[in-house]
């Protein structure tokens, strides 16, 4: 936080924060733009699970791949695969339990590719889509809810022949409702009458078929233990509702008998 | 559409447009802004008269259409236009998309707003200051169970300004390099930031 004043530091660490942005007309121009912030929000933070404008499943940004790298360099990642494998007898170097560079082995770089590649293999369960109404039918014109129970899932695999536990956390969730509308957002909805992702038919179709495509962030943690490691890039799955009907309600004023 | 699909609609608007002229003669001159009616005011009598500096022209940015996808790409391309709505409150002293994009929980946009007042209302304005990031480099993080923001994190230069009016002389200020985090989300199918901090 170099760029606050001791005043304004000794203000918000006093607890007085509603006093900062009075306070900001006073403050040195040299500060960050001489207003008041909102400390909570950490700066500079790099979080395992972070992205850039090209992640997708299909494309990992270069920065992304090199931020992973150095949290796997950080952490040892291919000597923590190495010597696990040394003690379960598999792979590795038997002769030291150090961890040596070994130059016919893959680099840090091979490694986080490997993983990311690993990741979007995986068969992660692809989460059920609940729609509202809940039948094989609904309404032209009126609210179509849907909502999905994604969670995160903790799946085992091999990397290197090394255990490895890969915990999928879903971040993301595009909607196609099967009429040629999309909805991306983040939200996994909720159900009537708290429903916040929904959409309306305009016209009747004989069959719409709603698809769910959820975007998942990957962790990994070696042979079972240790710290949570970020994967580059997100896996992606796709889920399909049965095909509902669209119907339009004709509505015929008939006369009092 | 093809390219000649393009050039076709292209031709239509235009022969739609040169037909609409011919069967327009009662409504008087008003579509051609190549021969409007002379205007004969000129500014240039008023030009020599003071020195004094004056406020410069800004338009008003724009969001990116990726700003309408609630995805950690929206949320960059949200932080961008953030960051251009500010320099451009700072310059004109409008702040209304500024504050319809602030949410009331952000400290840094409500001593934003109150700066940019407090100068406008002091019959001054601010040039340059644009703070620019390189959107490549920015990182994000997805909301969670816990934590309902996104958090845009990203290195912002920010370019040299003046802000007039506030003092006999221009104030200058150098530009500068800041580590900027913005916390937003969506809100009514718009982001909205949370906060801002600086380190």
């Amino acid at each position: 936080m170099r760029w606050l004043r001791p005043g304004l530091v000794a203000l918000v660490s006093a607890g007085l924060l509603l006093c900062a942005s009075a306070a900001s007309a006073e403050l040195d121009d040299s500060e960050f733009l001489g207003h008041a912030l909102d400390d909570a929000i950490e700066v500079g933070a790099v979080s395992h699970l972070t992205v850039r404008l090209p992640d997708s499943g299909d494309h990992i940004s270069p920065s992304t791949s090199g931020a992973v790298v150095e949290v796997y360099e950080e952490n040892d990642v291919i000597c923590a695969l190495r010597q696990y494998a040394d003690e379960d007898g598999n792979l590795g170097n038997e002769e030291t339990d150090l961890c040596p560079e070994d130059e016919d082995g893959p680099t840090t770089a091979d490694v986080v590719a490997l993983v990311a590649q690993e990741f979007q293999r995986l068969p992660i369960a692809a989460p059920s889509i609940t729609h509202q109404p809940d039948a094989d039918w609904a309404l032209v014109n009126m609210d179509f809810i849907v909502l999905t129970d994604a969670q995160a899932q903790v799946l085992e695999t091999t990397i290197l022949g090394v255990p490895v536990a890969v915990r999928a956390t879903p971040v993301h969730y595009a909607w196609d409702f099967g009429d040629g509308a999309t909805l991306a957002t983040t939200d996994p909805g909720s159900p009537y009458p708290d429903h916040t992702v929904s959409h309306v038919y305009t016209s009747s179709a004989d069959a719409v078929t709603v698809t769910l495509t959820t975007s998942w962030q990957g962790e990994l943690q070696i042979a079972g233990s240790g710290s949570w490691l970020p994967i580059a890039g997100m896996a992606t799955t796709t889920s399909v509702a049965d095909p509902v009907e669209i119907v339009a309600m004709d509505v015929r004023l008939v006369p009092n008998s | 559409m093809s390219r000649s699909g393009r050039v076709l609609a292209a031709v239509a608007v235009c022969a739609a447009l040169a037909l609409s002229g011919c069967d327009g003669g009662g409504e008087g001159p008003t579509a051609d802004p190549t021969t409007a009616e002379p205007t004969t005011e000129e500014p240039t009598s008023e030009e020599p008269t003071s020195e004094a500096p004056e406020p410069p022209e800004v338009e008003s940015p724009t969001p990116a259409p990726e700003t309408q996808t609630d995805d950690h790409v929206g949320a960059i391309w949200a932080a961008r236009y953030f960051l251009d709505l500010y320099a451009y409150m700072r310059a004109t002293g409008d702040t209304a998309s500024f504050e319809a994009m602030s949410a009331p929980e952000c400290q840094f946009c409500e001593s934003a707003v109150d700066n940019a007042r407090e100068i406008h209302d002091a019959g001054g304005w601010v040039e340059g200051g644009g703070l620019l990031f390189d959107i490549n480099e920015a990182t994000v993080e997805y909301p969670t169970a816990d934590e309902p923001n996104y958090f845009v994190r990203f290195t912002a230069t920010e370019e040299p300004s003046v802000i007039y009016g506030r003092e006999d002389t221009p104030e200058d200020k150098d530009g500068a390099t800041f580590d900027v985090a913005v916390a937003l989300r969506v809100v009514d199918g718009k982001f909205v930031v949370y906060g801002v901090n600086a380190g």
